[in-house]
């Protein structure tokens, strides 16, 4: 196993720094005004009115969380049932199925659910809980795949029972891949779900699609600034949970 | 007590193994020895039930292993197979704790256990518990693996071509080793090997298998001896003379020596001297320094003229040396009667070419 304590270091002093940032850009109108003045002189509205920031940051990192969160139980669940002895069946089923389905885009996805779902939330959530499923469940399946034969006899040879050899071995051994699948979901998630805003899911989407209709790129560039500096932030926090779970096992 | 009774395994339309009948002593060191494919490590499976017998029965002192969960069936039989499989996340002691964890013994007695372990396989628990499999060389690995299948102390032990992976003197050294292991716990083995010399070595009994069947059962002697048909004496090799050798000690067969002290002189040698025999020169402890003939002591002025010198830890043989290895020893130095001393190189007697084409 590798301890790899310096890139925990980096990530931590990392974090020092995007959090304070991203905290007083969320809570503070006048910084923006006050950099966008001088850059767009002639926009009458420098700050996306309609909502607080804290309120669509909120409203983003729900969607994300529970898109996410459902993707991350699911997709776990799922790449161990089909890597059982009695799931194997389905196995070469969801493997394709988790590759081919991330060829798909997410615009496409959303297109699709909302003649079923409607408007709003719910196919914002289906969209992004669909396509962050697909990562997760093909990283957990490679990462169950690639355990050493030897490992897995020798752990059912000493009177391992499954699900003893599951938790005590198969899951300790594929976490740092499963866990680098999580990873990738939840930021592409924390992208894509801008993407909502164009349904009515709220959101940082919100102010980059007004920029957009409106013509203000002030507001565009504020929504896209919050959510790459959100996205960051997620990518080192979960980054650093990897690290720890290598030393940990 | 291990039998096994008409066992037989089918895959699809090939048996494995064919209404296998074998029974092991409790303490033997069996092996079982055949060609890829025979069926050997199908048969060593079927003891623990990593693989289910189509047919026949296993019994472990008189009781039905069928009877049993798989799991407590394993965790009361030892396992160590070629690949090792030590666990990359657990640390050697976590490794070697792992039955007695299943058990749920305590933890004081887990990690007594442990110590207890990695001293009994030459490791230093101070400087091995800790460590983590990546950090093992090859041999270390495979020691804390036999550790590890020891670890609950169970009667029975399964291996599966455990030293199968080493480099020969890695593989040569924890053979030895586990030889003294065994003369010292008397487990009850089971051990699959392709190799007829570390089978050789190694074995009380073997038990050679082609194509699922048990073609001869018997101790390594008799083997050699009386091989059972052509394919027996072909895969024994064409030294089995040799490996015979190797199996017998020189203890039972060297004699007494004539030996003569420094100080005695030249009168005293040629009083003592029998034609066709030598004469060992040994100083006041019995140390022997060299060897006189009947033909060096004719004209010879004094002892140490008639003397040819030699090194006692050369060239001399102990009495548990092998056959084969007193013979090779005889043929590197030309002797047709070797000295046999002990560990200071006091002579103990001699053992001639005739003793050794004899036995």
């Amino acid at each position: 196993m590798v301890f790899d304590n310096a890139a925990k270091r980096r990530a931590l002093k990392a974090l020092l720094l995007l959090l304070p940032l991203f905290a007083l850009l969320t809570l503070s109108t006048s910084l923006w005004e006050s950099a966008f003045g001088p850059l767009f002189p002639r926009l009458e509205q420098l700050v996306y009115p309609l909502a607080s920031f804290p309120l669509l940051v909120g409203e983003h990192l729900l969607l994300v969380g529970l898109s996410s969160g459902a993707a991350i139980l699911i997709g776990i669940t799922l790449g161990i049932l089909v890597t059982r002895p009695w799931g194997r069946d389905l196995l070469p089923a969801a493997s394709s199925l988790a590759s081919m389905g991330q060829t798909f885009p997410p615009v496409a996805v959303l297109a699709l659910a909302v003649p079923v779902v409607g408007f709003g939330f719910a196919p914002t959530f289906i969209a992004l809980f669909l396509y962050g499923l697909l990562p997760i469940l093909a990283n957990t399946i490679s990462g169950m795949e690639s355990l050493d034969d030897g490992i897995l006899e020798a752990a059912r040879g000493m009177g391992m029972t499954r699900s003893q050899c599951l938790f005590r071995v198969e899951l300790p051994l594929a976490a740092p891949v499963i866990l680098a699948g999580v990873r990738i979901s939840t930021v592409i998630n924390t992208g894509t779900a801008a993407l909502g805003a164009t349904i009515g899911a709220g959101g940082l989407g919100k102010p980059i699609i007004a920029g957009l209709i409106g013509d203000n790129p002030a507001y565009i560039l504020e929504g896209a600034i919050l959510v790459a500096l959100l996205a960051i932030i997620i990518d080192t926090i979960l980054g650093m949970v990897s690290v720890a779970r290598v030393e940990g096992v | 007590m291990i039998s096994l009774s008409g066992v037989t395994k089918r895959y699809g339309e090939t048996l494995a193994v064919k209404a296998l009948d074998l029974s092991i002593e409790s303490g033997e060191f069996t092996v079982l020895i055949g060609p890829s494919g025979c069926g050997k490590s199908t048969t060593l499976r079927m003891v623990n039930r990593l693989i289910e017998a189509t047919a026949g029965k296993i019994e472990i002192d008189g009781e039905d292993i069928a009877s049993y969960r798989p799991e407590e069936l394993r965790r009361r039989i030892g396992y160590a197979i070629q690949s090792v499989g030590l666990f990359p996340h657990m640390t050697v002691e976590k490794n070697i704790a792992v039955v007695p964890t299943l058990l749920k013994w305590d933890e004081a007695r887990i990690k007594h256990r442990v110590g207890e372990l990695l001293e009994l396989l030459s490791l230093d628990p101070a400087i091995y518990s800790e460590k983590y499999p990546s950090q093992l060389s090859g041999g270390e690995a495979q020691r804390v693996g036999v550790a590890r299948a020891l670890a609950a102390d169970p009667a029975i032990l399964l291996m599966d071509e455990p030293f199968g992976a080493l480099d020969p003197i890695t593989r040569e050294s924890l053979q030895r080793e586990f030889l003294r292991v065994q003369r010292e716990l008397k487990k009850t083995i089971l051990f699959v090997t392709h190799d007829i010399d570390e089978a050789m070595a190694m074995a009380s009994k073997i038990a050679i298998m082609r194509d699922g069947s048990l073609i001869q059962y018997a101790a390594p002697e008799e083997i050699l001896e009386s091989p059972a048909d052509r394919f027996v004496r072909e895969f024994i090799g064409a030294d089995s003379a040799l490996k015979r050798l190797a199996l017998l000690k020189v203890g039972p067969l060297f004699k007494r020596a004539k030996s003569i002290k420094e100080r005695e002189g030249l009168v005293a040698a040629k009083e003592r001297i029998v034609e066709g025999e030598n004469l060992w020169l040994t100083d006041e402890k019995g140390v022997v320094k060299g060897w006189i003939s009947p033909r060096s002591l004719t004209g010879a002025e004094d002892l140490t003229e008639a003397t040819t010198s030699l090194d006692p830890r050369a060239a001399g043989i102990a009495k548990d040396d092998n056959l084969r290895d007193a013979l090779s020893t005889m043929v590197k130095f030309g002797f047709r009667t070797a000295p046999v001393v002990d560990k200071g190189g006091i002579l103990l007697g001699e053992l001639s070419l005739s003793a050794i084409l004899e036995a």
